[in-house]
């Protein structure tokens, strides 16, 4: 999957666990896990949240790279 | 076109054998005499030992199975990364073990009361007895198993005993988990595409040899074409919908 986040880094930054960020962004502890290890691609609508709780642009959390 | 036409005689060539060896397949399948007789009349015969038997193999792993992710779900530490938690992983792997059990014990009670409703059956109000009971303890456990999951996970709402369940505990789900659902129901559909078509081949030969009843095949034939037209219904249905990523209806 070419796409790739920082946000187990900006969660670290936070100090807080995956369930509580879930909270603040409206999913489950899961779907953060799922996130954070490039499982699963999250909506437009859940990355921007994703950047708004962690106060920096979703392009500093989410990057694409085409595969080689 | 020399080339083509020696290709197209190959592939008539070929197409004959085939088609000759499948006749003479076909021949000896039909020739052959098998009787399920003996096997069903033992399952008549002994109905009631078979539904004591398999029930209580299947209650005692199902109970402990559910009874051991109850009390898991206290252990599961939600400070640890998912990946880390190992408490989360035996939870999953115990409820869905129990949920399965749950289903299949289920389905088998319709199929040995099919079998312990025969005419010669002697046993039959004990039998039916037992049926009642498997049946209202499957029903207790499918409640008492969602029950868990909402202990599990608090933000699963929904009472399991109000007929609009399904709808608001998939209300309550994130994009992720829906994706999830919607990923597991398209394999499911495949599957079953797949199967049921099988099903249908092997009825078909079953009625050749074993002499069937139509009925059986006339069944399946009904399951996949109703499994088939409500598929297309909701896929029309969903391209005329605005389709909002996060906020996917059932």
């Amino acid at each position: 999957m070419p796409l790739f986040n920082s946000l187990k880094v900006y969660r670290a930054k936070l100090g807080i666990n995956q369930a509580e960020l879930g909270k603040r962004v409206g999913v489950s502890r899961q779907t953060i896990s799922l996130i954070e290890r490039g499982d699963y691609s999250p909506s437009v609508t859940l990355a921007l949240k994703l950047a708004a709780v962690c106060a920096v642009n979703v392009e500093d959390i989410f990057y694409y790279q085409e595969d080689d | 076109m020399k080339r083509f036409m020696i290709k197209l005689l190959l592939m008539m060539l070929a197409g004959f054998t085939v088609g000759f060896g499948m006749g003479l397949f076909s021949d000896q399948i039909a020739n052959l005499s098998f009787s399920f007789d003996p096997v069903t009349m033992f399952i008549y015969e002994q109905i009631l030992y078979i539904q004591l038997t398999l029930f209580t193999l299947m209650l005692v792993p199902l109970y402990i199975s559910l009874f051991k992710a109850n009390s898991t779900i206290k252990k599961i530490n939600t400070n640890l990364d998912i990946e880390n938690d190992q408490a989360e992983k035996r939870f999953q792997k115990l409820y869905t073990a129990g949920a399965v059990l749950n289903r299949i014990m289920l389905v088998s009670n319709f199929i040995l009361m099919a079998f312990a409703s025969n005419d010669g059956n002697q046993y039959i109000l004990i039998t039916s007895i037992i049926f009642i009971v498997i049946f209202f303890l499957a029903s207790v456990n499918e409640v008492l198993t969602l029950k868990m999951y909402q202990l599990y996970d608090p933000s699963k709402k929904g009472d399991p005993y109000a007929t609009n369940f399904p709808k608001k505990l998939f209300a309550g789900y994130d994009e992720a988990e829906k994706l999830e659902v919607y990923q597991a129901a398209y394999s499911t559909f495949r599957v079953m595409e797949q199967l049921l078509l099988w099903l249908l081949l092997v009825g078909l030969i079953g009625r050749v040899m074993f002499d069937l009843s139509t009925s059986i095949i006339v069944l399946i034939g009904l399951i996949w074409l109703a499994h088939s037209l409500t598929y297309y219904y909701f896929g029309t249905k969903q391209t005329k919908n605005q389709i909002i990523y996060s906020d996917i209806q059932d």
